[in-house]
């Protein structure tokens, strides 16, 4: 089946083609989801949602862009909305606290990296939405430049330079952890405690 | 030190480097299927008619209330033709 054959399957309603979607490209999906979401349950629900909405709007797909395309920019809104939602709930829930970042540990790091993914998986939580969905993206998932531009409707120029800023962004951070590492007794910031 | 520190960070960034793809739990396919079967309504559908009933339920009560305005204007207009009607009666007979 090629892109065009599971979409019109999609819409037509085929649970054929919802098994091929999902074959193809939960694991995109899923993974992506966990680069914002942390959390294994959270980037599971994220998941699911994205492939409803594949599923129900599949007849609204132009073919403007490559499928994989459409799918990584409704996985990238779903995620970022999600987050926000899921702020917006903390906050009511316990106004006062800041919520914590989260130590994650990503389930498919090599082991000798673990701790040096964690750091990375803590300084991207500082960048705004545009910087982490393009440094996800480029650096997590992986893809070529020009994807990373079409999934976030803007220029490859414009995806340089917010991976420039978000690199820059990064270091303050990562420098914080790294006089950490080495002097674990000094605190550090509050928004890491 | 600096130097130490630029190949950490280095690292740190290429950590993901031929990381494995973390996979999801197997019941999520069927989560998504069952989500699917059941939402069969279309949320924007039962919006709607409950629009659509609040519409009817607002003309409703906009049509009593200009009935009822209207029916008072011409019961007070009554009551006061009425009312001369009388007086002028009184006055004709001149009863007192």
């Amino acid at each position: 089946m090629n892109e065009t054959e599971i979409i019109q399957a999609l819409a037509d309603g085929d649970d054929q083609a919802l098994v091929v979607l999902y074959n193809l490209y939960s694991g995109k999906i899923y993974n992506t989801a966990l680069s914002y979401t942390k959390i294994a349950e959270d980037a599971e629900e994220v998941t699911q949602d994205v492939i409803v909405k594949i599923y129900k709007n599949a007849s609204t797909f132009k073919g403007e862009s490559s499928l994989n395309t459409w799918i990584y920019r409704i996985t990238v809104n779903t995620s970022l909305n999600y987050l926000k939602k899921k702020n917006r709930f903390t906050f009511f829930k316990n106004a006062l606290t800041k919520p914590k970042p989260i130590d994650f540990d990503h389930p498919g790091v090599l082991l000798e990296n673990k701790e040096r993914a964690a750091a990375l998986y803590k300084a991207i939580d500082c960048l705004s939405d545009n910087q982490k969905t393009a440094f996800i993206l480029s650096f997590i998932e992986e893809l070529p430049r020009q994807e990373v531009a079409d999934i976030m409707e803007v220029s490859l120029k414009a995806v340089e330079s917010l991976l420039q800023r978000a690199k820059k962004n990064m270091r303050v951070e990562l420098q914080k952890i790294y006089l950490h590492r080495r002097n674990p007794r000094k605190k550090l910031s509050k928004e890491w405690r | 030190m600096n130097n130490e520190k630029d190949k950490w960070m280095e690292n740190v960034f290429q950590s993901m480097k031929d990381s494995q793809r973390a996979k999801p739990s197997p019941e999520l396919f069927t989560k998504i299927k069952n989500q699917i079967s059941t939402a069969g309504v279309d949320p924007l559908l039962q919006w709607r008619y409950v629009v659509a009933a609040a519409v009817l339920m607002l003309l409703i009560n906009s049509m009593a209330l200009i009935y009822y305005i209207e029916y008072k204007q011409v019961n007070d207009e009554h009551v006061a033709v009425g009312r001369a009607y009388k007086q002028s009666l009184i006055n004709s007979y001149q009863i007192y």
